[in-house]
């Protein structure tokens, strides 16, 4: 129902103290109406400080946040219909379930009669109804926080919602169902969702786009999709993805009239739309290329020009995958390649590896090169 | 903001009669009985000087603080095994147990004076420090339970498991992990439990005599004696006041941290 | 291992058999006697007992202590929390408001009445002249009026710091979440004060309750001091005539038996007020 724009925004903690620290060095970022978001980064990145800045409870020390074209920055959080989630769940609990969704339309002086066909209708669809009447704290962390997120988007007027890490005290086993229901509500809605969390997977399930933050940064705002194929840089390469992207320290080379990555003795052929953006003079370079793109061999190789031989130093079982960290021969350049369970292999094995040009993204200064 | 008025305005009214005090311990008898001043217009520090270099006086500052003190490392000592017990475990009547625990506190000392007396009088206790601090522990330890039960209980169990997990031994846990981080709460404990102690007056003259004489009971004593000397008496009340601040002063971080930890 | 809670206890224990349980034991066997001086003690029963329910002067202390702790509950709760709320979050602020309030608190009782005697004198006392300034004639000595309220303003005086210290522990310890969500569901200060801060307040209102109840109850010095127990016996409390009657030397029994009919009234009234205050508001979660 709106569109939220944080412009030019630089946030810093006691500013002209000693304990002066900056949180936020400046982010644009514009979350389309209706979509929902993402906000992933490690902590202490700033996500939190963005989210509150965002709602209205920090104000931030420059920049502006818009929702709808209009500056909102000034406002005080009640004023701006944005919704909160917490980290952990904030009930009121004094009030049964009932009251607590009644709670913010109470406050805005909204008739009786219409505040119970929305509670129901809330209920309905986080299938709370068994627990209306019930006292929020004997419902367990899981429950409370489908209140408080029913008693975020009651209101007829929210314009957006935000989650702070909402998942944090909820049981692994519970994540599942409890995120279904806010995803259902999101869509059923159709509210602007920004979604706070450190965890990849809750972003990538939740959210349409993901905004990815470190240091105070904005490193990138994508698709899933697109921020595992075609990361900007190599945090991103290395955050996303269990394992990330292997990021491998290359110099470049002139073979057969064409750039290669030259890995120790070995050279990697790259793709050809990135030959003419390389400089061979470049040093601090890197390739990445994802886990489950790397090709194993067993046996010898037809074409040994296109493997490089490698030792397996370790094997583990990941969700169903195994994954192999293996060693180049004659570098000490280590790879993880992911491979079928059942793929037999042993420590210390001795493997070929090749690495699809498609698949090989090149980054120099830690940024990609060629992004797509 | 307007609302910090209304504490500054209470602050001021608790150190009117502060003020009034000093003002008081800095004037002649003369001038406290003539007329009433709003400062002292005949300045003297004579009540001081008779506080300071009269034996009888400085032996009730240092029976107290020496009481008090001893009051504090009591309570403390018992409370906090206790207080972990009632918050790590839970045990046959431990409920009860803390309730009985605390309706010490609620013992009218009036009511405990004969019988301490007698108690500590087959004890030969009486006139000696041990039976203050020994009795002060009747209001304070409940209080002193209490409080700390309420720290611990703010920290995880989790924490303690960790702990023995890790390796450690229950001593090295407390004195490594757990000590460090009840801190502040402990230095809430022990300023309350002195204060209490510092101030009570009923046990500590039931059960002193010259010897181990408190400062309170210093003062009234000389209350006793033929019409009251009014600024040596302020004065000495100034003087009662100053360990305490010295230690709030001192522990105000600690305290600040403590107080904003948790439910008391 | 079914020990050990037991052998945590074991130093509590011990401290507390020496410093209350043996000396309560002792406190109820005297009510059971009748001790004279210079005569034999001899048993007596129930006879103390009576003789204190009978007694004028008791059931006047006890109905002016109930009103007395009454009205402390009243104004110095309401005010403590209030003032607390007023107490600045962090900052230098924070240390200096904390040794000021904690200056009251460290002044021996005594010294306690011994200020607020001066402050009322009607010679030499800033009360009464500020109050002639103002028209009224005011005394402690003489008007029972002036005597309680003067009693009263000196206990809020005394003890209020001590709740706003308590309940200020208590608002810091209050997640600022709980505020932020009120803010954002558009509560007004009131309702954020109603179902945020009452709520999230409740174990440490009970401490402040229950600490003030039971302290207001022993009072004795400060008023002992100020008015000496009058007019007449208009400021008299359950601890005074308590300790009239085991001081006065006359009869140690009865002193015993007032203290047992006194500790008991307490302790049922703390009581009653715990499991009241624990089930206010539906859904109290219940600490300890």
């Amino acid at each position: 129902m709106a569109e939220i724009e944080v412009r030019d925004i630089r946030h810093v903690y006691d500013q002209g103290t000693s304990d002066e620290t900056v949180a936020i060095e400046r982010v644009n970022l514009t979350l389309k109406d209706g979509t929902a978001n993402a906000l992933l980064g490690p902590s202490g990145c700033g996500k939190t400080t963005l989210l509150q800045i965002i709602s209205g409870l920090l104000q931030p020390t420059e920049g502006q946040i818009l929702i709808d074209g209009e500056d909102v920055t000034d406002k005080p959080p009640e004023e701006r219909d944005i919704a909160q989630v917490f980290q952990f769940p904030v009930i009121y609990d004094s009030m049964d379930v009932y009251d607590n969704l009644a709670f913010p339309l109470r406050n805005g002086g909204v008739p009786e009669n219409e505040i119970d066909s929305r509670v129901q209708r809330i209920s309905d669809l986080l299938e709370l109804d068994d627990i209306l009447h019930s006292s929020p704290s004997n419902l367990g962390p899981e429950l409370n926080q489908l209140v408080a997120l029913g008693r975020g988007i009651i209101r007829a007027d929210t314009s957006a919602i935000l989650f702070d890490e909402p998942m944090t005290d909820v049981e692994p086993s519970r994540k599942l169902t409890i995120r279904r229901r806010v995803k259902e509500a999101q869509q059923e809605f159709n509210i602007t969702a920004l979604y706070v969390t450190h965890d990849q997977h809750e972003a990538l399930t939740f959210a349409e786009q993901v905004a990815i933050m470190r240091d105070g940064n904005l490193v990138q705002y994508d698709t899933g999709e697109n921020l595992y194929q075609n990361p900007v840089n190599t945090f991103i390469g290395h955050f996303i993805g269990s394992p990330g992207m292997n990021l491998l320290d290359c110099t470049l080379s002139q073979k057969n009239g064409a750039p290669h990555a030259q890995l120790g003795p070995h050279s990697v052929p790259l793709k050809e739309s990135l030959h003419p953006k390389l400089d061979l003079s470049w040093s601090d370079c890197q390739i990445g290329i994802r886990p489950s793109s790397v090709t194993v061999q067993v046996a010898n190789p037809h074409d040994e020009a296109d493997y490089a031989p490698a030792i397996v130093d370790q094997v583990e079982m990941v969700g169903g995958f195994q994954i192999i960290t293996a060693t180049l021969e004659d570098t000490d350049v280590e790879v993880k390649a992911r491979v079928a369970h059942d793929f037999a292999i042993e420590k210390d094995a001795s493997i070929w590896l090749s690495f699809p040009p498609d698949d090989i993204r090149f980054f120099h200064q830690q940024e990609a090169v060629g992004a797509a | 903001m307007n609302k910090k008025y209304y504490l500054i305005l209470f602050l001021v009214f608790l150190l009117i009669p502060i003020y009034w005090m000093i003002n008081m311990s800095f004037k002649p008898n003369s001038e406290i009985l003539s007329r009433l001043t709003l400062y002292p217009h005949e300045f003297t520090l004579a009540n001081y000087e008779e506080i300071l270099t009269s034996e009888f006086w400085r032996a009730g500052y240092i029976n107290s603080i020496i009481m008090a003190s001893m009051n504090v490392v009591f309570v403390v000592i018992a409370a906090l095994p206790a207080a972990y017990a009632f918050s790590r475990w839970n045990f046959r009547g431990d409920k009860h147990l803390f309730f009985w625990f605390l309706t010490n506190r609620m013992a009218p000392p009036a009511a405990f004076m004969v019988p301490f007396f007698i108690l500590y009088s087959n004890m030969n206790l009486i006139d000696t420090y041990w039976a203050v601090a020994l009795a002060h522990c009747l209001f304070n330890l409940p209080l002193a339970i209490w409080i700390l039960e309420g720290f611990m209980s703010g920290i995880p169990k989790e924490i303690d498991e960790m702990a023995f997990i890790d390796g450690h031994s229950f001593t090295s846990f407390c004195w490594n992990i757990f000590l460090p981080l009840i801190k502040p709460g402990i230095a809430v404990t022990a300023f309350l439990t002195f204060m209490f102690s510092w101030v009570e007056l009923l046990l500590a003259r039931t059960l002193t005599n010259e010897a181990a004489q408190p400062i309170t009971v210093t003062l009234t004593r000389s209350l006793g004696a033929g019409g009251w000397d009014w600024g040596v008496l302020a004065a000495a009340g100034v003087v009662a006041m100053i360990p305490g601040a010295i230690i709030v002063y001192l522990v105000r971080d600690l305290l600040a941290t403590g107080f904003s930890m948790g439910r008391v | 291992m079914k020990q050990r809670p037991w052998l945590f206890l074991l130093p509590a224990l011990l401290l507390v058999s020496i410093s209350a349980f043996i000396p309560l034991i002792a406190v109820m066997n005297y009510s059971q006697l009748t001790l004279l001086p210079g005569t034999q003690p001899y048993f007596s029963g129930l006879e103390n007992f009576i003789a204190i329910l009978e007694d004028e002067a008791f059931r006047g202390a006890l109905y002016r202590q109930f009103i007395f702790s009454f009205l402390v509950l009243i104004t110095e709760i309401p005010l403590g929390l209030g003032l607390a709320m007023c107490m600045p979050k962090e900052g230098p602020g924070v240390g200096v408001s904390l040794v000021l309030l904690g200056i009251p608190l460290l002044i021996p009782w005594n010294v306690v009445g011994i200020i607020w005697r001066v402050f009322t004198r009607s010679d030499i006392g800033v009360l009464p002249a500020a109050f002639d300034w103002v028209g009224y004639s005011y005394s402690v000595s003489s008007s029972t009026a002036d005597a309680w309220w003067t009693v009263l303003a000196m206990d809020i005086w005394h003890w209020t710091p001590l709740v706003v210290l308590i309940c200020y522990a208590g608002l810091q310890a209050i997640p600022q979440e709980y505020y932020m969500a009120a803010k954002i569901d558009r509560a007004s200060p009131w309702k954020t004060f109603r179902y945020v801060t009452l709520p999230n307040l409740r174990g440490v209102l009970i401490i402040a309750v229950l600490l003030r109840l039971m302290d207001s109850f022993k009072i004795y010095a400060e008023p002992f001091v100020l008015t000496g127990g009058g007019p007449g016996n208009s400021t008299t409390f359950l601890s005074t005539y308590t300790s009239r009657m085991a001081i006065g030397g006359f009869q140690m029994g009865r002193g015993a038996a007032t203290s047992l009919i006194y500790f008991f009234i307490v302790i049922l009234l703390s009581f009653v007020i715990y499991i009241v205050m624990l089930n206010l508001g539906q859904g109290a979660g219940g600490d300890k």
